[in-house]
């Protein structure tokens, strides 16, 4: 097993760092030279400094990186920044806490009080304890002040505290190890999804940030979790656990996961989880993603309950089974096999579908509540006539009554084919979609089928006859033709129509081919009704 | 609270204690020496700016 950080340490030896600090504001200097440190996170040290300033400009230190950190690169433009205060109660209210990042000037942030720019930074956390918190500079919306670093060229990394009152006698202030990066990659086989935290929080030297435990069974994931590269995983995880990715000061698509099947020997299935983001759109859209790329591998996710992501985009690899979506939007099916899911409180936007669907005899039996705006499923372009089957139910108090092009029907399809209808087949105990239909062609939902089987088997075995040929129709109209094919494997002759009236009906079967066994043809008749047609015909063989 | 000379609100990291609550910092704007008070948290200008032995 495997689980490797796609991350940039820098300050890897603390202890070395009293060389690069200089103070902000007056009073001791900063100290990282204790191993063991009063307090830290990472390691045995940290950079840390007693600090009772009141005034508004605060206490804290700087360290200098010897060199420069180019943090417009996406691989290194996310601080994991890791910091304390002891004495957190004092803290001023409306900023007692900050984190700056520069290059002689900076960018300041906000990480406990009123003036934090998310609503998790509105206070230092009731308990204490280190705020684990990612900032990316790039994020015009996140720093409260702004003195214009060059962000391809940082090197100063500030911690800045400001109390009400303060008491601290000792450091109080710190600072541990600067981790830049985007999070964490397992490979290996049999590995489980608590890997993640016993090598990142687990793992005293590594303490990167990405994977913490916030209660036993509850983790907490930063930056995007990765399963799988080139080199296979196999994880087969039916543990019960949630896993919570918090908003922070990151970019958009930053937080989630990702699942990449490349290798054929990839095998994953995760049942029993609790996927909860916590991410907003208010500042930066900072929602999970769960992407899976690559089709050679397996993914099965299943039973579990997946919430707030901003999109879900899968693959033919995938089997998403069961599982509940709350208030996501943007699903690609891809390929994958969607089956008996339900969703609710989902946020697409009208004209927008929740779904974006390009094999449906892969997407049945999922539920969809909808909010009114937006389509459940978006089927794109379809070119060539034929029926297709919808399996699937919905509110629908909460789509459209009617076709038509509101921007809420069931389903929304660019139908091109102007020369035959493209059948859209609503399955039994389905619920009927309304369309908005972009296309030229025309768009026929039927509902309500009843079917029409015809058994034909040999009166002398009682064997099924496969290939014998099937004729029905409606009685006193032998135009009006209900089924007229062959047998299939097990000796059935079957079509779906619409009901309209109870029918009497009349056909025929044979097998005359003059190949094998032959047969004495048979007529038949009798009546449809509502629940439809079923008949068994047995032919006597030639001998 | 800053340098009293300049005004800058940077410090050498090095710092002498003169008593339980008060530093002597050296400012790393102007180089100039001043005296931080924990207990007031005011950083008040030296007569005769001094050296400081950290």
């Amino acid at each position: 097993m495997t689980v490797a950080a796609n991350n940039t340490r820098l300050n890897s030896d603390v202890g070395a760092n009293n060389n690069d600090l200089s103070s902000i504001g007056g009073g001791a200097g900063a100290e990282s030279t204790d191993d063991p440190a009063a307090f830290f996170y990472q390691g045995s040290g940290i950079i840390y400094r007693k600090v009772t300033a009141t005034g508004a400009s605060g206490g804290g230190f700087t360290y200098t990186h010897p060199s420069t950190t180019d943090m417009t690169a996406a691989a290194t433009r996310t601080m994991m920044c890791k910091i304390n205060v002891t004495d957190f109660g004092g803290l001023n209210t409306a900023n007692g806490l900050r984190l700056r990042i520069g290059d002689g000037s900076y960018r300041d942030y906000v990480l406990a009080g009123t003036d934090g720019k998310i609503n998790a930074l509105q206070k230092y956390p009731a308990k204490g304890g280190f705020i684990i918190m990612p900032i990316d500079p790039n994020i015009t919306a996140y720093y409260d002040t702004n003195g214009g670093p060059t962000l391809s060229a940082i090197d100063e990394f500030s911690a800045v505290a400001r109390f009400a009152s303060a008491s601290a006698k000792a450091e109080n202030l710190g600072l541990d190890i600067i981790d830049l990066g985007t999070g964490l990659t397992i490979t290996g086989t049999s590995v489980a999804l608590i890997d993640f935290v016993d090598t990142d929080e687990g793992t005293l030297a590594n303490r990167w940030g990405y994977a913490t435990l916030l209660a036993d069974g509850v983790f907490q994931a930063f930056g995007t979790w990765v399963f799988g590269t080139a080199t296979a995983v196999t994880m087969t995880d039916t543990t019960r656990v949630s896993i919570i990715f918090p908003d922070g000061l990151f970019q958009a698509g930053w937080s989630g996961l990702d699942f990449d099947l490349q290798n054929a020997s990839t095998d994953i299935t995760l049942t029993n989880k609790d996927w909860k983001g916590l991410g907003t759109t208010a500042v930066e859209d900072t929602r999970p993603v769960l992407l899976v790329t690559g089709t050679d591998g397996s993914l099965t996710l299943n039973n579990s309950v997946f919430t707030n992501y901003a999109s879900m985009t899968f693959t033919s690899g995938v089997v998403f089974d069961g599982n509940t979506i709350l208030e996501s939007e943007a699903i690609t099916q891809a390929g994958a096999t969607i089956t008996n899911n339900i969703c609710s409180g989902n946020v697409n936007a009208n004209a927008e579908a929740l779904f974006t669907i390009d094999d449906l005899s892969l997407f049945t039996k999922n539920y969809v509540e909808g909010d009114g705006t937006g389509y459940m499923a978006d089927l794109g372009t379809i070119s060539s006539s034929g029926t297709i089957s919808w399996d699937n139910t919905f509110n629908t108090s909460n789509f459209a009554a009617v076709d038509g092009s509101t921007g809420n029907e069931v389903i929304l399809v660019n139908y091109t084919d102007t020369g035959a209808d493209l059948v859209i087949s609503v399955a039994a105990g389905a619920s009927t979609p309304t369309i908005h239909n972009t296309g030229a062609g025309t768009v026929d939902v039927q509902a309500g089928l009843i079917t029409l089987a015809v058994t034909v088997l040999d009166d002398s075995t009682g064997l099924p006859i496969t290939d014998a040929r099937v004729h029905l129709h409606k009685s006193g109209t032998p135009a009006t033709v209900y089924i007229n094919k062959e047998t299939n494997v097990s000796g059935v002759a079957s079509e779906d129509i619409a009901y309209d009236a109870d029918t009497d009906i009349v056909g025929w079967a044979r097998q005359m081919d003059v190949s094998g066994t032959d047969y004495t043809p048979k007529d038949f008749g009798g009546e449809y009704t509502s629940a439809g047609f079923s008949i068994t015909i047995r032919l006597e063989p030639i001998t | 609270m800053g340098c009293p000379y300049c005004n800058g609100d940077t410090f050498e990291n090095a710092a002498t204690q003169e008593s339980e609550t008060q530093w002597i910092n050296k400012c790393k704007g102007c180089g100039k020496y001043s005296m931080y008070d924990e207990a007031t948290d005011e950083q008040t200008a030296l007569d005769e700016p001094r050296k400081s032995n950290g």
